[in-house]
């Protein structure tokens, strides 16, 4: 043995030992501190649509599993809301922060509305955080058989195509279809989710609808006389079914109107995905995080999965799922401008915005009724101007903010218009 | 075929799944008779211990928690005025009347008998329905239920005796609360006033309770007395309604099989079925005048329809896999996650499972009823209880029955001010039934009539289902006319005689 060097192995061993009990007398509360938050209570996993549809089914399936992975095995409890909007909107403004209510939502559903400009949107999906996506495989538009003879012929009677509203990836295929490759098609919309969808198809109602769910696919195909006519992206298990976007390439669409395309489809960036609301700390986000990635490779998850979802679904995790949806809400305002005038070629909703009102700095004399009445002048002249909880959109730093952020004496910028015999502002920009 | 319906009851009948099957009865009746604990709130808390059983437990289970809470529901609608969920609203009509004559006992056991048989009759339409199933079902697209919903609004007027004006005003009323909340179509807010809480719209849960239970509890309050009137309980009220639902089977048998039907078709909800078979009752029975009062009629009619659905809407779940309703929806999820694969290859390749249904389904309704008739006697007292004494209990519940609406402070206040209106609207007179069935089926006439339009334009209008429906509605809105015309008639000829 070389003299010294036993010292030095036991010197370094000891400062190693040293170096591990400091990293667990700091780690080790911390993490006791996960474990402690979220034992004995209980999660509730809120559902942005009415049960029995794709989201329900895959928000509960994760609901049924993710409990064990979570730290302190909370209970997990299940709620519905009726509608994606409804969903999105109160768990940006009445859930609070605190980690024990996650958000399930599709991306057609919930960033739909947001890219096309919709006034009922009251949430900022940059603000959200994101648990992670389960992904299912992209959507596949079928089509009745014996209504394929009508699909390229006007002289015939349109093919119906069944929808709940306009929001879905599915639903801008079947538009640009119609629009550019010359598809014969009548939109019917309002069925109430998924099911009265795949009901109306079966009772001979529509025929023709978009779906990214296996199960669903596989039987309207195998037993319901469907084909499929286009993917939104290559599957493996549709071989030989054109790919959409190739279609409308092949068609010379310029890149304007490809771009429309994406700004259209960009809702299906994210399949089902589940967030908490803004200001969430990171800690409890993490392990959230964590939980889901775990969850989602673990053998019997899987194995239900595979059972409930079918073979082509993957897990996204939250980091990444943020960045999809951040990029997905970029709106080109060309691009909006083309979908709109799609919109209105086939009668589909529009976009409520009205024109935006012109902006004007002003100082807040004073600020009523908890920030319902705004009081200040203007060109000389004293304006009372209402501040409406769902039409006015005001941000703060460019946050979405609530009125009653807004106080005496801030100077920001407004817009406003007159609604009845009363003015209601549209816009409040303050820093 | 038959050795598999027997094999499929035998297999039910083993200790394991019958125990499930008590199991699920018990707190199906249970979650039923508490407002706002039962229906899919129960199942969805239920769902993932039942996803860990084997098939066949998990239906016994689930079916019996499922099938039976209409049965349930009964006791407070008839004993305290409180709908016990959305299938019971019309049974409080005239179960509470009699419950305020005495005849609290009579009521219950009438109606647990008929929600037996319409709960079998609806089994078996079921099973004499396999070979056809997709065919019933696919009779029927939007402009038929469009029709449907049009029927149900036509009973407005019987349920508005002696008020027409009134009950029309009131059922408008309904159907323009109905539209409040978010429009699916184009995202478009109505009649929010600026409040995020009603984006989502009013919750019938929240009328019903507010309509009826509240208003009687005030007015219980102010008379200071109790429920009953009359100083004791009939003894021969259990035996007298049983002979009371075998005396009325023609009623029982029409008012199931209109429960069936609308628990075929899917979109129609369950909460439509009482009323339809209550209307229904009203315009056909002799001597209509007594309803509204405590007449037994009133509750039979009703209590058949609402358990005879079930098996109506087993068959849309289980011919297409798809559900028609949210219970139905979280059936499927619970027997996909066990193995099961609801809709046609169940036809084929499982058809043991359906037959396993079907008896489940028969037995849940024969135990809860036998259940809840050992609970008549010690539910009616609640009759006697002083009204210092019944009308906190009552409130407390029915304020926690509101808040599971939507788990917010606001249901509370949302009850409290619609408490008042039903409250001003018992007092002056004016019927309340038409705003809740204006309040049921105002979205579900909307959106079908949308659909209707949207799919054929105005040729939906020509269609033989439109047709043969409008004209039955005609002919029920003709008959009660055609009816008095005729008395007239008659008493004129035997005057001039």
């Amino acid at each position: 043995m070389i003299k010294g060097t036993g010292c030095k192995r036991h010197r370094r061993a000891a400062m190693c030992f040293a170096a591990a009990g400091i990293f667990g007398l700091i780690v080790a509360p911390g993490m006791a501190a996960a474990e402690d938050f979220y034992k004995g209570k209980t999660l509730t996993m809120m559902i942005a649509s009415r049960p029995g549809g794709g989201t329900d089914t895959t928000a509960r399936l994760v609901a049924r599993y993710i409990g064990k992975f979570i730290p302190g095995n909370p209970s997990v409890l299940v709620r519905n809301k009726p509608l994606q909007l409804i969903g999105a909107n109160d768990l940006h403004n009445k859930v609070h922060p605190d980690g024990l209510t996650m958000g399930a939502f599709a991306g057609g559903g919930s960033l739909g509305p947001v890219l096309r400009k919709s006034n009922a949107v009251r949430y900022d999906l940059k603000s959200w955080e994101y648990v992670g996506t389960v992904e299912r495989g992209s959507s596949v538009q079928i089509i009745r058989k014996s209504a394929l003879e009508r699909l390229k012929d006007p002289g015939k009677p349109p093919i119906a195509h069944g929808s709940v509203s306009t929001d879905r990836t599915q639903d801008a295929v079947a538009a640009f279809g119609a629009i550019y490759l010359g598809w014969n098609l009548k939109f019917v919309l309002g069925y109430p989710n998924s099911n009265a969808i795949y009901l109306a198809y079966g009772r001979g109602e529509i025929d023709m609808f978009g779906s990214g769910t296996d199960k669903i696919l596989d039987r309207f195909i195998k037993q319901e006389g469907a084909v499929p006519l286009v993917v939104e992206a290559a599957r493996n298990d549709y071989p030989g079914v054109p790919v959409f976007e190739e279609l409308l390439k092949k068609k010379g669409l310029t890149d304007r109107q490809m771009g429309a395309y994406r700004q259209w489809t960009g809702s299906g960036v994210v399949d089902k995905y589940f967030a908490l609301p803004p200001k969430t700390p990171a800690g409890l986000r993490d392990i959230l995080r964590t939980a889901f990635m775990t969850m989602a490779r673990d053998p019997e998850f899987k194995k239900q999965a595979n059972t409930i979802l079918g073979d082509g679904y993957r897990p996204i995790d939250g980091a990444t799922t943020h960045k999809l949806i951040v990029g997905a809400i970029e709106a080109d305002p060309e691009a909006v401008a083309i979908v709109k005038s799609m919109r209105a070629k086939l009668g589909l909703p529009q976009t409520m915005v009205k024109a935006p009102a012109p902006l004007a700095k002003v100082k807040f004399d004073a600020v009523q009724r908890g920030g319902r009445v705004l009081v200040f002048k203007h060109k000389g002249k004293s304006r009372k101007v209402r501040v409406s909880g769902s039409r006015t959109e005001i941000t703060m730093g460019g946050k979405i903010s609530p009125r009653g952020a807004v106080k005496t004496g801030m100077t920001c910028e407004v817009g406003w218009t007159k609604r009845g015999d009363r003015l209601e502002a549209q816009k409040i920009v303050c820093p | 075929m038959f050795e598999g319906v027997f094999e499929a009851l035998v297999a039910l009948c083993s200790p394991v799944p019958l125990g499930f099957l008590v199991l699920g009865v018990v707190l199906g009746v249970w979650g039923g008779a508490l407002p706002g604990v039962g229906g899919p709130a129960q199942l969805a808390v239920l769902l993932p211990f039942a996803m860990l059983m084997e098939p066949i437990n998990c239906i016994a289970f689930l079916i019996g928690v499922t099938t039976v809470g209409n049965t349930g529901n009964t006791f407070t609608s008839v004993l305290v005025a409180v709908p016990g969920g959305s299938g019971s609203q019309a049974t409080v009509l005239d179960g509470y009347p009699m419950a305020q004559k005495g005849e609290a006992r009579r009521a219950l056991s009438a109606a647990f008998m008929v929600s037996m048989l319409g709960g079998i009759f609806g089994a078996f339409v079921l099973f004499a329905s396999l070979p056809v199933m997709k065919i019933i079902v696919r009779a029927f697209g939007s402009p038929e239920l469009f029709m449907f919903t049009i029927w149900g609004l036509s009973m407005i007027g019987v349920l508005s005796t002696g008020a027409p004006l009134k009950g029309l005003t009131a059922g408008v009323l309904g159907v323009l609360l109905s539209t409040v909340g978010q429009d699916v179509k184009s995202g478009v807010m109505r009649f929010d006033f600026d409040q995020p809480y009603l984006w989502e719209g009013i919750s019938v849960v929240l009328v019903s309770l507010s309509i009826f239970a509240i208003p009687e509890m005030i007015a219980l309050a102010a008379r200071k007395s109790r429920v009953a009137e009359v100083s004791e309980l009939g003894e021969s009220g259990m035996m007298q309604g049983i002979r009371d639902a075998f005396h009325h089977w023609w009623l029982v048998i029409r008012c199931s099989a209109i429960g069936c039907w609308v628990g075929i078709l899917p979109g129609l909800g369950s909460d439509v079925a009482d009323w339809f078979a209550y209307a229904h009752a009203r315009q056909t029975v002799k001597n209509p005048e007594t309803f509204g009062k405590g007449d037994v009629r009133g509750v039979i009619a009703p209590e058949s329809s609402n358990n005879a659905k079930e098996g109506g809407a087993l068959l849309t779940t289980l011919a297409f896999g798809i559900p028609g309703s949210t219970s139905m929806a979280l059936l499927i999820i619970a027997f996909v996650g066990v193995g099961m694969n609801p809709g046609p290859d169940m036809l084929t390749g499982e058809i043991h499972y359906i037959y396993m249904i079907i008896w489940a389904l028969v037995l849940s309704q024969i135990l809860a009823s036998v259940i809840c008739w050992a609970m008549v006697k010690p539910a009616a007292k609640v009759c006697f209880l002083p009204f210092y004494a019944l009308v906190p209990i009552i409130l407390a519940l029915t304020i926690l029955s509101a808040f599971s609406a939507h788990f917010s402070m606001m249901d509370i206040i949302a009850v409290l001010v619609l408490s008042a209106f039903g409250y001003i609207m018992k007092v002056t007179g004016w019927p309340r039934a038409p705003i809740v069935l204006g309040f049921v089926l105002g979205q579900k006439v909307e959106l079908y009539l949308w659909l209707s339009i949207a799919r054929y334009d105005m040729n939906w209008i020509t269609r033989p289902g439109v047709l043969i429906i409008g004209a039955i509605v005609a002919a029920t809105l003709a008959w009660p006319l055609w009816s008095t015309l005729k008395q007239k008639r008659l008493a004129a000829a035997r005057g001039a005689a």
